[in-house]
């Protein structure tokens, strides 16, 4: 994945909000990158142009062999739907679907053939720990619980580039630590790439590098690990 | 008051798609009443507006004009009634006429131009001389108009139009009014032969501060054969007319209890839907009452705004309106149905309050969105 | 189309309450229409239960049932035109009826039995015989007011009682309960009741008939026309429509008629516009996870479609049980053809309003599902 000299401006002239300042990242299959830094500082804007959600202002994102930039809405969707897998910070889960269906719904909205994301989605809600809660509602839910079925929506799928947008708000150190091994864990066993916004600096030690980023200008570390 | 109205303006279409339903349902409201009052009106104005209070039948007719026959003596049995200031003979017949060019039918009453059943008020125009009537204004649209002549076919007695009345028209015909001695000589002009030229009502004036229906009960009691009806009384009992005014009674009640619920469940989805707004709002120390308010101010504004649509719609409507299918906008009726609708539509609207109280505070303070 | 019906199974509560102002709204407009058209056939039955494709009436009558008066004589003359295959005789009096001690409005109508003009749908008892005086066929409307087969009714102004013999369904002549009696009965009847028409001698005042099979119906009324010189010969609807007060009747209906369609057609409309609105959240998040717009559509509508449906049901139930306890006075028939145009109308409304909002809600960018900091 390449993401090249991106900018993303709100508003115009005076009142112009720069979210996004020339950005530039690349990753790599098998790679799993931390996006660090403080509130406001563009994080979640660069992952929902990486994700196709938001356009930018200028500037090119490539995914695989595609263009992302380069398609019609439409098309970005669908390669949404197919080879992204987005776990946003509200979580977002389908107020009335269960566990389970919240997860089995890409079935519907994804290209895969429903067996297949029906068989992923039972192995995820074992692997998440959530096999005893796969027929609750959302409101029936912990925090954590939701957190958890997010995940598993978004690697139901299994898609090429997995985005996390904070995955620990909610939870305690132990399953904060077991969801980013988990997220680790299937990056690196199915040469997916992968990118964690987090400011969570316990959890930097599960990635392979981090990236900082302030007031939408990025700051490249080099190295893997200790925070720095 | 003040999140109510932040609320409405927040959410703009949606209140306006709400209130755009609102109206339309107020409109046909509006419309339905108006359209049967006209065609009542059309049926029975005649009777129910007659300038004689008191209408007598015969008593055999049942209370059925197109059976009601009296002797003209009877005028006389009727004047001596106590309470009775005045009696006069009224006579109905329906004939074939030639006005403008064209055969229409006409409603002819013979009545005393001076005396109870005369026709009043004159509001265009003057009262008929020899030879001349007043018709009914609703008739302009079929030739009835002043200054044409309606020849009877197929005596060829003409008749000439030198006035209008309003409001009392008969079976839906176009209605004329003329001076009952002529009434007479025309009925045996179309009946030549006819043993006697039966008169259909005696009409009476009470005395003043006499009962109309009082006055009608002793008439009937006094007078051998008759029946005396209050006009509003012999109005509803004319044929057909229990089976009109009934059915649009039905369609009107129908229609005002659809708006209502219509109301009240749009509001109902409305407020689960916004259950988590409440809910943060009941967190922060908002009381049922403040929001029970809040709905309810939403729910008057929403129906104000339904019904300035519904009147600019039933304006625009009256703009297609004639003579012969008269539509005004009476003010008196808007504001009665808006006000009927708005305090039922806000008890319709309770039953979201109670969805609100049900709301539990600590719900909000409960993780995730 | 899981995920719509997903929605539907779990907010079962919010639904109901959807269904259930459809089902309000077609409850409204059914009932309307089945009293418009049941005050059409109580004012027009007798004409329209007749099986006749048009009737001769005198041109003095100018289309007025009780303003013709023809011959009888004139029956065997109109019977000799080539391509008539049968012709009745009609005579309206309107007047009082007493049976029991109840009086009721009453249209005495003189008909020819077994001949074009009578009415069509016995449902009780037979029909009076040609020549039987003091037989009648009643209305079946009177049957609610007490009356039974066997019965005697009198006409005010009359001695002469009649006997009921036979029911007919629908035939009606403006709003008053018909009584159908063989035509020496009808004419003796009036002139007792209405002593003026005496001097007309033995007049009727139409004479219904049927045209051969493959005769064209204008050349046949134009040759009766010839033949009498003195009659003007329209068809059976253009009758109907001359009766007094059934074309302000129909007009003013057809006004309330059209006004409640298009009322309720936009309401149903905007109704689930706005639920559509009321999804945008909802909505939001499944683009965000790649839904595509037709998925989505095609899950909106096909809600749209089920509560309209289910609605339209629910409407259509409620009616017909108004139907059963309304009181004889109020007319109300439930035709077919209003039932169907309406239930095409009110799923394609739901669908229109549904698909509008949905294009408002589509603009919404998928990144509005983010929400949390930027």
């Amino acid at each position: 994945m390449f993401v090249d000299d991106v900018t993303k401006v709100y508003g115009e002239g005076r009142t112009a909000v720069r979210a996004l300042c020339h950005a530039s990242i690349s990753l790599q299959d098998n790679e799993f990158l931390a996006l660090v830094g403080p509130s406001g500082s563009g994080k979640t804007t660069l992952l929902s142009v990486i994700g196709g959600l938001l356009a930018p202002t200028s500037g090119v994102v490539t995914i695989g062999d595609t263009t992302l930039t380069d398609l019609s809405k439409k098309e970005q969707t669908r390669f949404r739907a197919n080879r992204i897998g987005f776990v946003f910070q509200g979580f977002n889960l389908v107020p009335f679907l269960t566990a389970k269906e919240n997860m089995t719904v890409m079935a519907s909205i994804s290209d895969k053939p429903r067996r297949e994301i029906d068989e992923r989605a039972n192995q995820l809600l074992e692997d998440l720990g959530l096999a005893e809660r796969s027929d609750n509602l959302p409101e029936q839910l912990s925090g954590g619980e939701r957190q958890r079925v997010a995940i598993g929506r978004a690697l139901v799928t299994d898609p090429d580039l997995i985005l996390v947008d904070e995955p620990t708000a909610s939870l305690d150190t132990e399953l904060g630590t077991q969801v980013v091994k988990l997220l680790a864990s299937e990056i690196k066993s199915r040469g997916k790439a992968g990118i964690m916004v987090t400011h969570d600096l316990r959890m930097v030690e599960f990635t392979d590098r981090t990236v900082e980023i302030l007031d939408g200008e990025l700051l490249h570390a080099d190295g893997s690990g200790a925070a720095g | 008051m003040f999140i109510a109205f932040r609320d409405l303006w927040r959410s703009k279409l949606r209140f306006g798609l709400l209130a755009g339903a609102v109206g339309l349902l107020i409109f046909l409201l509006l419309f339905l009443n108006t359209l049967s009052a006209t065609l009542l009106g059309f049926f029975v104005g005649a009777i129910e507006n007659s300038s004689a209070e008191v209408l007598v039948y015969e008593g055999s007719a049942r209370r059925n004009l197109q059976a009601s026959r009296l002797d003209q003596s009877v005028v006389v049995d009727v004047a001596a009634v106590p309470g009775v200031s005045a009696a006069a003979p009224i006579g109905e017949l329906t004939l074939t006429v030639d006005v403008a060019g064209t055969l229409t039918d006409l409603s002819l009453w013979g009545v005393d131009l001076a005396g109870p059943g005369r026709p009043d008020p004159i509001v265009d125009g003057r009262a008929p001389g020899r030879g001349e009537v007043v018709v009914d204004a609703s008739g302009a649209d079929e030739g009835f108009e002043i200054g044409n002549t309606i020849t009877l076919v197929p005596s060829g007695t003409e008749l000439k139009i030198v006035g209008y009345v309003e409001d009392l028209r008969y079976a839906v015909l176009a209605t004329a009014y003329i001076d009952f001695d002529e009434w007479t000589t025309i009925f045996e002009s179309e009946f030549p032969g006819t043993p006697f030229v039966p008169m259909s009502l005696v009409g009476v004036e009470p005395e003043p501060g006499e009962d109309s229906a009082e006055l009608g009960d002793r008439i009937t009691a006094t007078v051998a054969g008759v029946e005396g009806l209050e006009r509003s009384v012999a109005a509803a009992a004319a044929p057909g007319v229990a089976s009109i005014s009934q059915s649009f009674a039905l369609i009107i009640g129908i229609t005002f209890a659809v708006v209502v619920l219509v109301v009240g469940f749009f509001f109902l989805i409305l407020t689960i839907q916004k259950l988590r707004s409440f809910t943060t709002l009941r967190a922060i120390g908002a009381g049922t009452g403040y929001l029970a308010f809040s709905l309810v101010v939403q729910i008057v504004v929403l129906v104000l705004l339904g019904s300035m649509l519904a009147t600019a719609a039933l304006w625009a409507a009256t703009l297609g309106s004639s003579a012969s299918f008269p539509l005004s906008v009476d003010a008196t009726l808007v504001v009665a149905i808006t006000f009927a609708v708005m305090v039922f539509s806000i008890l319709a609207g309770l039953l979201s309050v109670r969805r609100i109280a049900r709301v539990e505070p600590a719900e909000a303070a409960r993780g995730g969105r | 189309m899981r995920i719509a019906l997903a929605e539907m199974r779990r907010r079962r509560g919010r639904w109901f309450s959807i269904v259930g102002a459809v089902a309000f709204i077609v409850f409204l407009v059914l009932v309307l229409a089945a009293l418009a058209d049941g005050l059409f056939i109580g004012t027009t039955g007798a004409l329209t239960t007749g099986d006749s494709d048009a009737l001769v009436y005198s041109i003095d009558g100018r289309r007025s049932l009780v303003r013709s008066e023809l011959p009888v004589s004139g029956l065997s003359a109109v019977a000799n035109v080539p391509g008539v295959a049968d012709v009745g005789a009609l005579g309206v009096l309107l007047t009082t009826g007493v049976a029991g001690a109840e009086p009721f409005d009453a249209a005495v109508i003189g008909h020819l039995p077994g001949h074009a003009g009578e009415p069509t749908q016995l449902v009780d008892g037979r029909r009076p015989q040609v020549g039987e005086s003091g037989a009648v066929l009643a209305d079946a409307s009177l049957r609610a007011d007490g009356v039974s087969l066997g019965d005697t009714v009198t006409i005010v102004g009359s001695t002469q009682p009649l006997q009921v013999v036979g029911f007919a369904e629908d035939s009606r002549y403006l709003l008053a309960h018909s009584l159908w009696v063989p035509l020496e009965t009808w004419q003796a009847l009036r002139v007792e009741v209405r002593p003026e028409t005496a001097r007309l001698g033995a007049v009727v005042q139409a004479f219904p008939f049927l045209v051969e099979e493959g005769a064209a119906l204008d050349a046949v009324s134009a040759a009766i026309d010839d033949a009498l010189t003195t009659t003007e010969t329209i068809t059976t609807d253009e009758a109907v429509l001359a009766l007094p007060g059934v074309e302000q009747q129909q007009s003013t209906f057809t006004a309330i008629i059209a006004a409640s369609f298009v009322v309720v057609a936009l309401v149903i409309a905007l109704f689930f516009a706005l639920i559509t609105l009321e999804k945008r959240g909802q909505l939001a998040i499944l683009k965000a996870i790649g839904s595509s717009n037709a998925l989505l559509l095609q899950g909106v509508l096909i809600q749209a479609l089920i509560a309209t449906i289910a609605g339209y049901a629910g409407g259509f139930v409620l009616a017909r049980l108004l139907g059963f306890i309304l009181p004889p006075t109020v007319p109300v028939a439930f035709l077919p053809a209003t039932a169907v145009s309406l239930f095409l109308a009110t799923v394609a409304m739901g669908g229109l309003g549904a698909a509008f909002s949905f294009r408002r809600v589509i603009r919404i960018d998928p990144a509005s599902a983010l929400g949390g900091e930027a």
